[in-house]
């Protein structure tokens, strides 16, 4: 049980969270890129319900909202997992954690998806 | 031979490589701190007008602006040593890997003074107008 524990989560050695991590990454700096361009300085700072919905009708800024959510949280995820291998040596205590942080990702992106979905425009 | 582990923080070698890794580890940290209250105060979102203008009006008094001066350090310090992290990865800028931080980090002060001097040129502003500083 305890050698099952230890292997827990390292099958695949790491390189497809490290290959994502690096997609994700270069997704993100296009996507915070649009956001503060478009959310910070051509409204001049301003967010309203008014702009914020009205942008969000629109089906290609519904994709690329719901394309930088998964990035980021993806990201997120991925890279608090990778604080925990390297400091929390205990295994129990290690897969406890790397589950609470998938756990609550997964409710952060639930949240966010149906942020975007539901709004109404005014 | 000493144990690592009780050499403690004094064990880390504060060269560029290094210290860029950590900042990179810290405000990493700090942005999922920062994408989690997000995340919370956007899905106001969902309970109408009213209930997100006031929500906005909350995180938009001086306190937070200051604040989020330090949240676009963590943005562009990130995004940056990101960007210099896939050069070393995938494009052969491992040599060359301490000038390039030093470039981007010359980069990342300029848009750092412009972006964070207009955020506080607005809580400024708001705080000669009597808006109060905290907004609780």
């Amino acid at each position: 049980m305890n050698q099952l524990l230890k292997q827990f989560g390292t099958q695949s050695g790491g390189s497809t969270a490290w290959i994502w991590q690096r997609i994700t990454g270069l997704v993100l700096v296009i996507a915070l890129f649009l956001h503060y361009l478009f959310l910070h300085f051509l409204n001049g700072g301003n967010v309203t319900y008014g702009e914020v919905s009205g942008r969000l009708a629109m089906p290609l800024w519904k994709t690329i909202d719901i394309t930088f959510l998964t990035a980021a949280l993806y990201h997120s995820v991925q890279g608090v997992i990778m604080n925990i291998h390297d400091y929390v040596h205990r295994a129990m205590l290690r897969v406890t954690l790397v589950s609470i942080t998938w756990v609550v990702g997964l409710i952060l992106w639930i949240t966010g998806i149906a942020t975007v979905i539901a709004i109404k425009s005014l | 031979m000493p144990s690592l582990r009780t050499r403690g923080f004094t064990h880390y070698r504060w060269q560029t490589g290094m210290t860029a890794w950590m900042l990179h580890r810290l405000t990493g940290l700090a942005l999922v701190f920062y994408i989690t209250l997000h995340i919370w105060v956007v899905s106001s979102l969902q309970l109408g007008p009213e209930t997100f203008e006031a929500t906005m009006a909350v995180v938009s008094a001086p306190l937070f602006r200051f604040l989020e001066v330090g949240l676009l350090f963590c943005v562009i310090y990130h995004a940056l040593n990101g960007i210099r992290l896939i050069a070393i990865d995938f494009f052969g800028a491992t040599e060359k890997h301490a000038p390039l931080f030093y470039g981007l980090m010359a980069v990342g002060a300029i848009l750092w003074i412009w972006g964070g001097g207009t955020m506080v040129g607005h809580a400024l502003h708001q705080l000669h107008a009597g808006e109060p500083f905290f907004p609780f």
